[in-house]
């Protein structure tokens, strides 16, 4: 099997560049889906037909290129960035009451399902929450459990920590040697708990906590049950309720693990805080 | 997260006999698609990505490298001047990344733009479960070489600047068994007047790595680790 373009594969006919294998068609079934994303807003189409403005006008297979796709090549080339402001807008996207109408209709086609997995990864945020530590004034009570998985927390909320990546049946981030999470509590006592799983063995020993710019005295510090914990205390929180966790780690030594090159802090499967007082 | 767990659970009980599937590709400058693509099409079973960074300056490379489980290949302007059509680029690179598959013991290969998210077709309660892509893998005929992914293509919808695209939820359904080139230019005209979306494949592929013989199309290609 070799390639025969961006999208097809042939039967491997050994030709080799520059020449080209005939099309051959594969045995094929159709199965799932994709969905493709071709053009989501202005910056989206700037920067797509920027990119391809360099390709030629005529395909490999000798058709002329379709005509809306290369003459938005040359409109982003010819045109200034006034004259093609709100392009998108005004000719390609068409108004969320429009498409309700034609999805009712039967034309397109209305699906989330993209976006609730984006969600339930953490890759994607469904405005309001904010996760995964806030606790509401109004139902703190001593013994409140706030905290998740971090698959689950948004990336505006989390700055340091490495793609998600699985062990057994849970997910996990490694951090980098700083990382933070944006939190949102009120004033009071609390038990940090971050839960390293098995992984905790890798942990170089060493944490330091800040709470925005200010250092946190290391109080009651466990490692047990794969957890590690420590107190923070209400006179150790900012005034305001929304603030940032700074951790800050020791690097793993990963000299041995082969491949590795990223610089590592702790891995890291769900944070969580206690409320001690209410 | 109670999808999530359906997965593992899957995982967990059906391991034997699951195919082991990896994706390639190809990208310049797709830094703000990258970890949205990458961590999803990881969460709905794929295993391990080939990443072939083309001249990126935007930090894609850094961004592919900090998942563990992709692989980046870095390809250079003097590579890439070698070719007149990026296709021809990405023809070196699939056949790159199928050896590479091969040598991993990876079963199916997929072939994906940055803008483009992979979903099974399974029944399930949750997204999660309808997307997972191994299902449909375990279900594919004997003597079926590539699975067809048929394109839902979206229509935009008007959003305010700095929308993130999956708020985007509006998309043309393929037909099942329609050509693999599907023109879409007739439905977008009809709904859209007199401007209409450019032409798109009707489809992506995913192959089966293990049968294959491969060839490498360009003698003396440089992909560098």
């Amino acid at each position: 099997m070799q390639g025969y373009d961006s999208h097809r594969w042939v039967p491997n006919q050994k030709i080799t560049w520059p020449q080209r294998p005939e099309y051959v068609e594969l045995p094929t079934e159709e199965s799932g889906y994709h969905r493709h994303f071709y053009i989501t807003s202005q910056s989206h189409w700037l920067d797509k037909f920027r990119k391809q403005n360099f390709e030629p006008n005529v395909w490999v297979c000798g058709k002329d290129v379709e005509l809306p796709k290369r003459s938005w090549r040359q409109l982003i080339a010819q045109m200034s960035s006034d004259q093609i402001d709100g392009y998108f807008d005004r000719w390609i996207a068409r108004s969320e009451e429009e498409l309700r109408s034609f999805a009712h209709e039967g034309l397109v086609e209305q699906d989330t399902d993209l976006l609730e997995i984006l969600q339930i990864i953490g890759v994607a945020t469904a405005p309001p929450t904010f996760f995964p530590l806030e606790i509401p004034q109004r139902n703190r009570a001593a013994g409140t459990v706030v905290g998740g998985s971090v698959a689950e927390i948004p990336p505006a909320q989390r700055i340091g920590f490495y793609g998600l990546e699985r062990s057994g049946l849970d997910y996990f981030r490694w951090t980098e040697t700083h990382a933070s999470i944006q939190m949102r509590v009120p004033h009071g006592d609390y038990r940090l708990r971050l839960d390293m799983k098995h992984l905790g063995a890798h942990w170089a020993g060493r944490l330091d906590v800040r709470l925005n710019d200010r250092p946190i005295t290391c109080r009651d510090r466990t490692l047990t049950d794969e957890l590690l914990s420590q107190t923070l205390l209400k006179e150790d929180l900012p005034n305001a309720d929304e603030f940032w966790l700074h951790l800050e780690f020791d690097p793993v030594d990963t000299k041995t693990w082969g491949e590795e090159v990223r610089q590592l802090g702790a891995p890291i499967f769900a944070v969580y805080l206690d409320s001690l007082s209410g | 997260m109670q999808a999530i767990h359906s997965l593992f659970m899957m995982d967990s009980f059906t391991a034997a006999r699951l195919p082991r599937l990896a994706m390639l590709t190809c990208v310049r400058n797709e830094a703000k698609w990258l970890p949205a693509f990458l961590e999803y099409h990881h969460a709905i079973g794929v295993e391990r990505a080939y990443v072939y960074c083309d001249r990126c300056t935007d930090g894609s490379e850094a961004i592919a490298r900090s998942y563990p489980w992709v692989q980046v290949f870095r390809i250079d302007a003097e590579q890439v001047a070698r070719f007149s059509y990026i296709s021809d680029i990405h023809c070196a690179c699939m056949s790159h990344s199928l050896a590479l598959a091969r040598q991993e013991g990876f079963d199916w290969l997929m072939i994906l733009d940055a803008d483009e998210f992979a979903c099974g077709n399974n029944p399930g309660a949750t997204a999660l479960d309808r997307a997972l892509l191994l299902p449909m893998l375990i279900d594919a005929k004997p003597e079926t070489v590539q699975i067809r992914l048929l394109t839902r293509e979206v229509v935009p919808m008007r959003v305010p600047a700095g929308t993130p695209f999956w708020q985007q939820r509006y998309f043309f359904s393929p037909r099942r068994g329609s050509p693999g080139t599907l023109s879409i230019h007739a439905m977008i005209s009809t709904i859209a007047g007199p401007i209409f979306l450019a032409t798109v494949k009707g489809s992506r592929l995913c192959v089966r790595a293990r049968t294959c013989k491969v060839t490498i199309l360009i003698a003396g290609f440089l992909i560098r680790r």
